[in-house]
């Protein structure tokens, strides 16, 4: 009896966890449903940043590093509540440089193909199709439909979005040693 | 990281019901295996069941991380008959949110070639009708860590003498992910951006006879290679914003749909509009037209909220 006990015990602890979890979520969709009925036609967007943008470590000497998006060291955000929406606008607020000990910068380059975009199918992969990706700079806002790649598609077919940003940074060659830091914001306007 | 105080958070009564049925019903469970299946049957369904479970645990939590902050609704509407408002706060994803709250103003706008840009500013220029200068938000800073869910509200305190008509505004919701610090390296350069994400919710603002309308002072369209490029000049009327959307269908010689597109439009005073009409294969030549609607339907926004007005229909031969 013991040894059955124990047996179970793991499975049972398991269970209990994976039954909770499914209760959190529809916690969230009830409480969507007890706001109003507007919530509920109104699917929100939820966004968040998921991987920093890192330059990592440079030897001194180098003036030029660049990160390409959808790289492994670029940076990448998030958006949900995409599906039957039929456009979306995105846009980025970029630093001029990044801040580092005693009020030293670093400057920053973002002219070029440095963010892009994809849609995340239900397998959570990116649709090689849908990716995009265009200069920040002379496109601030990037307003997005699902026509863009696939015609006659009114609305999004996925619920989710990847964005991807990358840059360049210009190190002086004597630069001062130490950790830089900036932040890089994104801005999700209903309208 | 988290300097901020956390302030008080509710969870929903279904939620809390929701939770305490999951572990009454997994220790239900666990009790009556042990107490009606042999021994060795129940050893071996534990084992298979310990395997599976642990597989479904990690789909379970990691099925969560990408999603992190949701403000719901995506509009605010307010009246000076019930002039506050609520926002709510969602961190759905799995690490603590540091949230900060402030107020602009902007609007959509565009170009000469229908490009468009939303400039959200602190104080908006003079001569705009913006509520931002009477709005109120509380709290203006917290930390949700996840799951929970935050109530804000949305207050305006509007002068007596302000003239009737509908005033705008945005709610700015910044979050920041908990991200790991950036590591301190001696003898290096060490470079790193965290990522930051604004929603802009719109405020609108209704004082006294609020409406709307739209006029189109010109629409063209234009073949261009495989696809036809239509454009629309969008002219709002009245005293409130045209939220609505734009409808265009691309008419083959016979009278067929041959292609379609569809986007919502938010015209605050002017806008001009460009579409490309695809069909994902060569035109055949002909004369084709573009046949439009321009109404204010918006099921993503609260149903109460955007004013209605009656729809624009209209056509246009293909250049």
């Amino acid at each position: 009896m013991r040894r059955l006990v124990s047996a179970l015990r793991r499975p049972t602890a398991i269970l209990a966890l994976l039954l909770a979890a499914p209760a959190a979520s529809a916690g969230a969709q009830i409480t969507a449903g007890i706001m109003s009925v507007a919530d509920i036609l109104a699917a929100p967007l939820t966004g968040t940043g998921t991987r920093a943008l890192s330059f990592g470590v440079i030897v001194p000497g180098t003036t030029t590093v660049t990160v390409l998006p959808a790289s492994a060291a670029g940076g990448e955000f998030r958006i949900t509540g995409v599906k039957n929406r039929k456009s979306v606008d995105i846009s980025f607020t970029l630093p001029a440089a990044l801040t580092g000990p005693g009020g030293a910068t670093i400057p920053l380059s973002f002219n070029g193909n440095f963010v892009g975009l994809c849609e995340i199918d239900t397998s959570g992969t990116c649709v090689a199709a849908s990716y995009t990706s265009w200069n920040p700079v002379t496109t601030p806002s990037f307003h997005d439909q699902p026509t863009r790649y696939k015609p006659g598609r009114p609305r999004y077919t996925f619920d989710e979005y990847q964005l991807y940003v990358g840059g360049t940074a210009l190190p002086a060659a004597n630069q001062r040693q130490g950790t830089y830091t900036g932040s890089i914001g994104i801005l999700l306007a209903i309208n | 990281m988290l300097t901020l105080p956390q302030l008080p958070t509710e969870k929903p009564l279904a939620e809390r019901v929701a939770s305490i049925l999951a572990r009454v019903l997994g220790a239900a469970l666990a009790a009556a295996a042990l107490m009606t299946l042999p021994a060795t049957v129940a050893r071996a369904i534990a084992r298979a069941l310990g395997t599976a479970m642990s597989a479904l645990l990690v789909l379970a939590l990691s099925a969560g991380v990408a999603r992190a902050v949701t403000v719901s609704p995506t509009a605010v509407y307010i009246s000076s008959r019930n002039p506050s408002a609520l926002l709510t706060l969602i961190n759905t994803g799995t690490r603590p949110e540091e949230i900060e709250l402030s107020l602009g103003f902007g609007y959509p706008v565009s170009d000469s070639t229908g490009q468009l840009r939303v400039d959200i500013v602190e104080t908006a220029p003079s001569g705009e009708p913006s509520v931002a200068p009477y709005l109120r938000v509380f709290p203006r800073r917290l930390v949700l860590q996840p799951g929970q869910r935050q109530v804000v509200r949305v207050m305006v305190a509007m002068p007596a003498g302000a003239a009737d008509g509908e005033y705008w505004g945005r709610v700015l919701v910044k979050s920041r992910g908990g991200e790991p610090p950036v590591e301190q390296t001696q003898g290096n350069v060490r470079m790193q951006l965290s990522l930051e994400t604004t929603f802009a919710t719109a405020v609108f603002f209704h004082k006294g006879e609020v409406k709307t309308g739209i006029a189109i002072p010109s629409v063209a369209a234009q073949r261009a290679g495989d696809s036809v490029q239509f454009t629309i000049d969008l002219k709002r009327e009245g005293n409130s914003a045209y939220l609505g959307r734009v409808r265009a269908e691309l008419l083959a010689p016979n009278g067929s749909v041959v292609a379609e597109v569809e986007d919502v439009v938010a015209v605050y005073r002017a806008l001009r509009r460009r579409f490309v009409l695809r069909t994902g294969a060569p035109l055949p030549p002909g004369k084709y037209t573009v046949r439009y609607v321009v109404d204010t339907e918006r099921p993503d926004l609260p149903p109460q909220g955007p004013t209605k007005a009656a729809a624009v229909t209209g056509s246009v031969g293909v250049d």
